[in-house]
């Protein structure tokens, strides 16, 4: 269980420039296991929020638990999925996808096995041996989200993971990633601007304002697991993306008047 | 999905016939620079013996001086005493460079600490020390490992810092976010993404190296390659003069070559904009 009280974020306080308060006063409480979808206009702090859950930013006020304890940095129960992927370049496949477990200690061997049968499992059969420069940028995303799955996390932390792909090459991956949490679910914090891509995803959508970042609404997303791939062909699903484009544009109108 | 997976494969056998297409390029690159060296060597006998320039010697004359030098049993040893201070001068620079060079590219109290001293080093004529250190060291080998040292030094901690300054934040916060301590965070992300930029601090060390290694060698005039080559200087040789330059050109050749063949072996990945 993630569990995020009174939190709160200022930037820029320690060398006396302008502060910028990024996140005011959130709390969210994550159960195991389920799929939170952080979603809201740019500078609303979700990116924030995911970084301090993985420990890599350190917050003002309030405090952060994963699995009843204070977080106090990284951790081999949380891994994090990077928009821009985030893959050594100078490293084959098989080597991004077994860094997490480089860095506790295992052996090559093993790591390296372990990293083919996650290589496999994110439909990347066949290029251990290649160069990230020689993949699409979905697939480095699928390096990316099997080297977070390499350190058999409890949580994963994604941030904007298919922002920076196309929209076909987007939906595979949605479909991917359902299945794959389908098969064994873990806790997911999933950052995302993008509001069909929450509703196909999350059990819950997490809706935050911007400056400063606040949550604004939590909304339960009215459809089961297993999900369809048809699920966009629902009534509700309409219904709800109309609801939260309508909250999001008044957002966007508020913070720019 | 069966889609999806249709479009891996092709990807996967364009990056193969990428990767065959690059192999032979390789082969490509050899030519032209081997063509220009022969148009040079042709060029330089053809006006050598056509000018008859008592200080312009065609270049089969030069060979016969070189063989005369050889055949005194001067030339090795002074070689190998040149070659000695050129690589301890040049491994002392690489070692201590590269560490004060990852040392202030991470830490900014350090950077800000050393870099006065840098700065003006890399720009100052190194020969200006000549001969402060003839004068602590005197003839000695340490005189000429320091100065081989001195020539190298100064850039290769500019480029390392360079080098550490231009790694990918992104990457250094990913290692972060799976647990990396400093010590992984330096050996396993800022060394391998400042690696390109170091090896090319690296080359040009190699080549001032042996600048240094020749001028300190001239100025002490009394060992290795450079005493030879104002020996003969002196007695207005040009033919032995040029004997030895050969020497010296082929020695650097043959230094930054492999500073560049390592060069290829640990950053072939990195990626180029060059015109093939």
């Amino acid at each position: 269980m993630i569990e995020i009280k009174d939190c709160s974020k200022v930037y820029g306080s320690l060398d006396g420039h302008q502060e910028v308060k990024a996140l005011d006063d959130v709390n969210l409480t994550v159960q195991d296991k389920e799929f939170i979808a952080l979603l809201g206009p740019s500078g609303c702090g979700k990116t924030t929020l995911l970084k301090i859950v993985a420990g890599l930013i350190q917050w003002n006020t309030g405090s952060v638990k994963v699995g009843g304890k204070d977080v106090v940095g990284p951790g081999p129960d949380r891994a994090v999925v990077f928009q821009n992927f985030a893959l050594m370049p100078w490293a084959d496949i098989k080597t991004n996808v077994a860094f997490g477990l480089e860095l506790q200690g295992m052996g090559k061997e093993e790591r390296e096995s372990k990293a083919i049968q996650l290589i496999d499992a994110v439909g990347l059969a066949g290029f251990a041996d290649h160069y990230p420069r020689h993949l699409s940028g979905g697939m480095q995303q699928r390096v990316g989200l099997a080297r977070a799955l390499a350190v058999n996390p409890q949580t994963l932390l994604m941030d904007e993971p298919f922002g920076a792909l196309d929209a076909q090459t987007r939906r595979l991956m949605q479909e991917d990633l359902l299945r794959l949490h389908q098969q064994e679910p873990k806790t997911v914090i999933f950052v995302t601007h993008a509001i069909e891509e929450a509703i196909r995803l999350a059990d819950r959508i997490v809706l935050m304002s911007a400056r400063p970042g606040r949550v604004q609404e939590i909304i339960d997303v009215p459809f089961g697991r297993p999900r369809s791939e048809q699920v966009d062909k629902e009534p509700a699903f309409g219904e709800l993306n109309d609801y939260l484009w309508d909250k999001l544009k008044m957002m966007q109108v508020l913070t720019t008047s | 999905m069966t889609s999806s997976l249709n479009q891996l494969t092709d990807k996967k056998s364009e990056a193969q016939t990428q990767k065959s297409r690059l192999t032979g390029q390789r082969l490509d690159k050899w030519w032209p620079s081997l063509a220009s060296i022969v148009v040079g060597v042709v060029a330089w006998e053809l006006l050598g013996r056509t000018l008859n320039f008592p200080f312009f010697p065609p270049l089969s004359d030069i060979v016969v001086a070189w063989l005369e030098i050889y055949q005194t049993g001067e030339l090795i040893p002074e070689l190998l005493g040149s070659l000695r201070s050129l690589v301890i001068g040049y491994a002392l620079a690489v070692v201590l460079g590269i560490g004060l060079g990852m040392l202030m590219g991470r830490f900014r109290l350090v950077e800000y600490f050393f870099n006065p001293f840098i700065d003006i080093n890399v720009s100052t004529p190194t020969l200006i020390y000549v001969p402060i250190l003839f004068a602590i060291f005197g003839v000695g080998d340490a005189t000429r490992y320091t100065i081989v040292f001195m020539y190298a030094f100064f850039i290769i901690v500019v480029n390392t810092v360079t080098g550490i300054h231009g790694v990918d934040p992104t990457l250094v916060e990913m290692a972060r976010s799976f647990g990396a301590s400093e010590g992984q965070l330096f050996r396993k992300i800022m060394l391998p993404d400042a690696l390109p930029m170091i090896m090319a601090g690296l080359r040009i060390g190699m080549s001032r190296a042996v600048k240094g290694m020749i001028n300190g060698e001239l100025f002490i005039a009394l060992v290795g390659l450079g005493a030879r080559l104002r020996f003969y200087s002196g007695a207005f040789n040009i033919e032995k003069v040029l004997a030895i330059l050969l020497t010296i050109i082929v020695v650097a050749s043959i230094t930054t070559a492999m500073v560049q063949w390592l060069d290829r072996r640990v950053t072939g990945w990195a990626e180029t904009v060059q015109n093939r």
